[in-house]
Formats: structure tokens, sequence, C-alpha cells
């Protein structure tokens, strides 16, 4: 089972890899629309919100088809204003579909992500639901399909006593009551996805819940440009005694009617129960395998000088601040396991080093640099990579099947002695976020002698981390905690953005590198590298707080 | 090279804004021509029978003094045997009981009788079926009604007929009015 959801994962992100650098190609990084498509539901549900209000001014329960048209035809504006709401229902189901799909191939779904994964299902089936209602609310052609199925679904369930299909067969009017629950339904559907977002975003820091102001205003144009040039029109309204005999379906809310509209009611039950029982079993069937799950951050006390860094840092809020009982003054970190991803982002935010996922501190990661440096020996010419595994370095490597230099515990790692992988000739240091690399590996290689280091990070939306690429950043050229020294020479590094898929811009940027390089001249490597650590444990008290 | 990227980026926008367009009015053919519809639809109340008897002495002194009462009643749900033929066929000869998990609220009659357009003769029947024993002083009591519809119906392309119940209380086929 967990061999079959891994390949299917890993099917997914290969075609996931491919689309974000087709429309990284297209549009930048920044305003690639997959890297935001969580923050456009947002925006389009504002947009939603916005556009639901001027309409409710003007639709009446009693006369639900005649009102719509009235919008449609005589309302100011109200044909552009009724198709942007329908266009923007239909975006925001796409944007949903595509963040689900990006969180599920990023194996984003389980553990400490649960909540947000459980919770954006219970968000996905709001909106259908709400959906739905809107359709009925025109109660045209399409209306009386949506609701003649829905009654027929709910009329296998054994909590009612008269069929509810029966309400629209004709032989009474329909009650207005009907489509004024439909109505408080369709408001209180959305109010409530609004609580929901929140407890979805709950869990981590900082969410980006609009995207970028160009992509932001972009969409909006061009489902206005959408709306007026291709307004939605009026089908027939329903009417219990001709059969329909063709409906304008909307596939994005009613993809499944053609299919369920055969089968019996009980198998559509079954059907999607079992989908919906799939879907919300995700957190297991997709979690690796307990050998295989990275342990979350611990916190030496002994080192932590309550800086706080690694607390601002954390794109989980995994990690508070607590008072100090070992008798020093002040207060340590404390990561809160439940909540931790063991992205390792802590790890580098900390100068002593004394916090990370076991194998990934600032510490195992000088074991590991060293080691490189032993078996690789590069030359002052050389570029050494330290790429993210999820990035192009790692993604390619792996995909060209060299087993590249990759951090303990992360599946891949390189057996000892192995030379690490290698692309386009320079050897890739491996580490499992570009968020997690300590500043002093980067100082390590560079006094080393080596001639360049690329640093190869995810485009910063496209982090599994959340915020990896950015600290990096910061802490190399913006002197975050723990920042870059400042006696490492910057005309040896290089920072580039290259997620997974992007062999081909990074094999330039690489190119780029390393003719810069050449007009630098060779490196020059030091016989006793000293990194200055602020503390060794062995200096400081053994007892814990 | 930016500027053919920078057009490639925009035809791709609109694709994909129109793709979110095309899908959000699919043209959906939900029936084929020709055909008609017979929709059965109306309820009927069920009041059931009522058995009352007398309850005996010994079975009267074992029961605590407050819940002691001369006699006692047990409903039994009426049933009712529905039959419905079409160009005489039979196409259903079914049994149905009322709602409710005593099964005494009202029944109810839902179908739909899917057929060409053209000339029709449709029989439906809905009989309460024998039920109780009316021997040994058993107070019965019924109101269950039958109801009948044997008619002629020349079905237009497309139309659905109703079968309901008129202001009387019996059968009756509602149409479109032309």
């Amino acid at each position: 089972m967990r061999s079959a959801a891994a390949r299917l994962r890993s099917l997914c992100w290969g075609l996931l890899a491919r689309a974000d650098r087709f429309m990284n190609r297209l549009y930048s990084s920044r305003y690639n629309p997959l890297y935001h498509s969580g923050a456009i539901v947002v925006l389009l549900l504002i947009v939603l919100l916005l556009t639901g209000l001027y309409l409710l001014f003007f639709y009446r329960i009693g006369e639900p088809h005649a009102s719509v048209a009235r919008i449609t035809d005589q309302a100011w504006l109200g044909r552009w204003i009724r198709s942007l709401h329908r266009y923007g229902s239909d975006a925001a189901v796409v944007a949903v579909a595509i963040h689900a799909f990006r969180l599920f191939a990023q194996g984003r779904s389980w553990g400490p992500r649960t909540l947000a994964w459980l919770s954006g299902l219970v968000l996905l089936f709001v909106l259908l639901v709400s959906g739905w209602t809107g359709y009925v609310m025109v109660w045209d052609v399409q209306a009386q399909l949506l609701a003649v199925e829905g009654a027929r679904w709910l009329d296998v369930l054994p909590i009612f006593s008269e069929p509810l299909g029966r309400a629209f067969v004709g032989e009474q009017a329909i009650p207005a009551a009907f489509f004024f629950l439909n109505l408080f339904l369709h408001v209180a559907l959305p109010v409530g996805m609004f609580v929901i977002l929140w407890i979805h975003v709950s869990r981590i820091a900082r969410p980006g819940l609009l995207p970028p102001r160009g992509l932001l205003w972009g969409s909006v144009a061009l489902l206005l440009a959408l709306s007026v040039l291709w307004p939605i029109g009026m089908d027939p309204s329903a009417d219990a005694f001709r059969i329909p005999e063709r409906a304008a379906l909307d596939l994005f809310y009613a993809f499944w009617l053609p299919l369920t509209r055969h089968l019996p009611a009980g198998a559509v039950w079954v059907l999607g129960l079992s989908l919906t029982g799939v879907a919300l079993a995700a957190p297991l069937w997709t979690r690796p395998a307990a050998a295989q799950r990275p342990e979350p951050s611990a916190v030496d006390a002994r080192l932590c000088t309550g800086c706080e860094q690694c607390y601002l840092d954390c794109p989980y809020e995994a990690i508070a601040m607590r008072e100090r009982t070992d008798g020093r003054e002040g207060v340590y970190a404390v990561v809160d396991r439940a909540l931790c991803v063991s992205c390792g982002i802590c790890a580098a935010s900390c100068a002593p080093m004394g916090i990370g996922p076991p194998g990934m501190t600032g510490r195992d990661q000088l074991e590991r640099v060293r080691e490189f440096v032993r078996l690789v020996d590069p030359g002052p010419r050389d570029v050494v990579l330290v790429g993210c595994a999820r990035g192009a370095a790692g993604f390619d490597a792996l995909a060209a099947g060299a087993d590249a230099f990759s951090p303990a515990g992360d599946g891949g790692g390189a057996p000892a002695g192995h030379l690490p992988g290698a692309f386009d000739g320079s050897r890739v240091f491996q580490i499992p976020c570009a968020g997690n690399v300590h500043t002093s590996v980067i100082e390590y290689l560079v006094r080393a002698g080596v001639g360049g280091v690329l640093i190869v990070a995810c485009h910063p939306r496209d982090c599994w981390s959340r915020e990896g690429p950015r600290w990096l950043e910061e802490r190399m050229y913006h002197d975050r905690e723990a920042e870059l020294k400042e006696r490492v020479d910057r005309k040896r590094l290089r920072l580039v953005h290259a997620s997974a898929g992007e062999d081909r811009e990074l094999a330039a940027a690489l190119a780029e590198f390393r003719e810069s390089l050449r007009r630098l001249g060779s490196a020059e490597a030091e016989s006793e590298i000293d990194l200055e650590l602020e503390c060794e444990p062995a200096e400081l008290q053994e007892a814990g707080p | 090279m930016k500027r053919a990227r920078a057009a490639l980026g925009v035809v791709v926008a609109v694709l994909l804004t129109g793709g979110i367009g095309a899908l959000s009015q699919v043209p959906y053919p939900v029936e084929a021509a020709g055909q008609a519809w017979i929709r059965l639809s109306w309820r009927v109340s069920a009041p059931g029978i009522e058995e009352c008897r007398a309850l005996t002495d010994a079975e009267l002194s074992d029961l605590p003094i407050h819940m002691r009462r001369d006699t006692v009643c047990e409903t039994q749900p009426t049933v009712y045997r529905l039959h419905i033929a079409l160009d005489d066929r039979a196409v259903e000869e079914t049994l149905i009981r009322g709602g409710g998990t005593r099964r005494d609220q009202p029944i109810h009659v839902y179908r739909e009788l899917r057929t060409r357009a053209g000339a029709h003769r449709v029989a439906i029947r809905l009989t309460p079926e024998p039920i109780g024993n009316a021997a040994g002083g058993i107070e019965a009591r019924t109101g269950a009604p039958s109801l009948e519809l044997t008619q002629e119906l020349e079905l237009a392309d497309g139309e659905v007929a109703l079968v309901t119940r008129g202001p009387d209380g019996g059968l009756e086929v509602r149409r479109r009015e032309p």
C-alpha cells in the first residue's frame, strides 16, 4: 500500500515539476500561479463574497429564475457581475484542486500537516456544496437536475418520512421555504469557509493569504475579461412537465452528474463515501514507514542562548521559549514534537548549533561536509553544488540515477565511502531544505579551497518547508542570525533558485557561475579551518534545564 | 525572445481562462429526443387497523398498579398493493408500507415510467391489503382508500405527464397546458 502510494506520489511530483517549470518560464517564479494556488483560492473567495453581495440585492426567493433573468438582463452590470461570480467560483475549484495536488505530490499531507489536509478537504466539500446551492438558486434546467439528483440521493436515507423528490414533480408549487433554505445555505456556507480557513492555516506562521499584487490583479482582470466577452446566459426555467433535453452543465461543480444519474442512489453513496474515506485517510497512507519518518527537532538546552531566532524562524510555530530552570537566567527553546515537520530550518538559525532534527543540526552538517571534502577533494576551480534534495540539484541528480550526497535520514543517503552524485560535472552536497544549510557549511567549503559554492534552493514559493530559501538568503546577504561571516568571500558564492525539473536553468546558472569564477582565478585553501563555534557542550555545565 | 515568451504567457493565460469559460457551460444532452415520461406522485394516509382487547385479571395483576388499564390496543399499519400496467403490460406489482419506524405514517407513491412519445394506455391500482382479524370482539377500524386509474394518453415528445390525486381524492392526470 505504502509503496503504491509512494509511486503515485512520485509520478505526481514529476508531473507537477514539469508544470511548475513551464509556468516559471512563462511568468517567472514570483508570478507562477501554481505556486500561489492556496492564496488564489482566498482571493477568489473574496471576489465571490463581493459579487455575491451585489447579486443578493436583486435575488427573490419567490421568483428565483425570473429574478436571476432580471439580474442578467436589467440590473446595472448584473450580467458581468453574475458571470464573474460564476467564473470566480469555477476558478476556485481549479485552484483548490491544484493546491491539494501540490501538497499530495510533495508529501505534505501527513504528520503535523494532517490538520491542514483534513480542513482543506472540508473546505473543498463546503465549496462544492455551496456551489451546488448556488446553481439551484437559478432554478433553470441545470438547477432542476441538481435538485432532483440531490433529492434522489437523500431519499435512500431512512430519515425522511416523505420522498424529497416529490417536491420537484409539479404536484404542488415548490415551497418558498426550499428556496429560502437554499439561499441561507449559499450565504452561510461561505461564511463558515472563512472559519475553516482560519483552522486550515492555524498551524503555520506568517501564512501568505493573498498572491503577489501582479498575479492578484491579473487573475481578477482575466476573469473580468472573460465575464465581459463571454457572459453567462440563461437556460430555460426548470419545468417539471418537460423532460430536460439539454443543459449547460458546469463541469467544475457538476462533473459527477453524467455518471451518477445512471447509478442507483445506494451505489452513489458507496462510491462517494469510499472516495471521501480514501481522501480523509491520506495522512495515513501517504506517510512514510515509521523507520523512514524524520525525527522532530530536539534542543540541546546547554547550548541554547535564548536568542529566540529559531522561535522567530520556525515556519510552523513549533518552537516556544520557556523560562530556564537550571539556574541560568533567561529562556530556552522547546520544540513541540506534534507541530514539528523536521524541516531543519531551526538548525540553520542557531549560531551555537544547539537545535535541529537528529542528523540535521549544524554540527551534523559540519561533520558531513568535512567527510564530503575528504571524499571529493574539490580543486580550486571546482564548483560544489549545495542543493535542496527537493530542488533541481537533488531531483535531477536522483532522477539521473546518481547517488547524491544526501543527508542521513532523508531516505537517500550515500553509503559511506561512496562518491556523492554529480550535476553537470559538479559534485552535489545535498541538504533536505535550503533553509537547513548552516552558514558554517558554506564557510567551510569556501575556506577549504573550493573554487565556488553554488547554493541551489527551490523557488521561494515552492519551498516544501515554506520559508527555507527566504531565510537562507537573509542569512547569506542580510545578516540574519546565524549569518554568514563577513570573512567569507561572496564572489565565490552564488544562490540560485531552481526547483525540481529545472535542470536546464540550473545548468545555465552553473555555466555562468563557472565563467565568473574563471575570471577570479584559483581559490586558496586554508590548512587549518577554525570555524569558531560559539560554544562547545563540553565547556558548559552538564545538567540541562 | 523575452517578448515572445511574454506573448506566449498571455496566450496561455487567455487559453486557460477560456478553458474555464468553456468547461463552465458544457452542452450536456440530458435525455434523447422522442421520450416521454409518466410520473406517479401522491400520498395516501394509512391509518392502519387498531386492535383492542380486554386484559384478563391475571394479566392485570402482573402489571404495576399505575400501568393497569382495562384494554390494550395495537395498531397494525396498512399495507398497500400497487399495480401498474403500461400498454396492458404489467410493469410493477409491489407492496408499499407507510413511513416512519412504526410504518404508521402516510404512504408515498413516487415512480417514473419512461417510455416513448405517442399513444399509451396506463392502468394504475392502489389497494389496501387485507390485514387484521375482525373476529373475537376486537374493535377494528379502517379508513384506507383504494385508488384506481385507467386512461389513454397521447404523450408528446419530451412531455412529462403527472399522475396524482385530484381535489376529490381520486387519481387524475396532470399535463402542461398547451
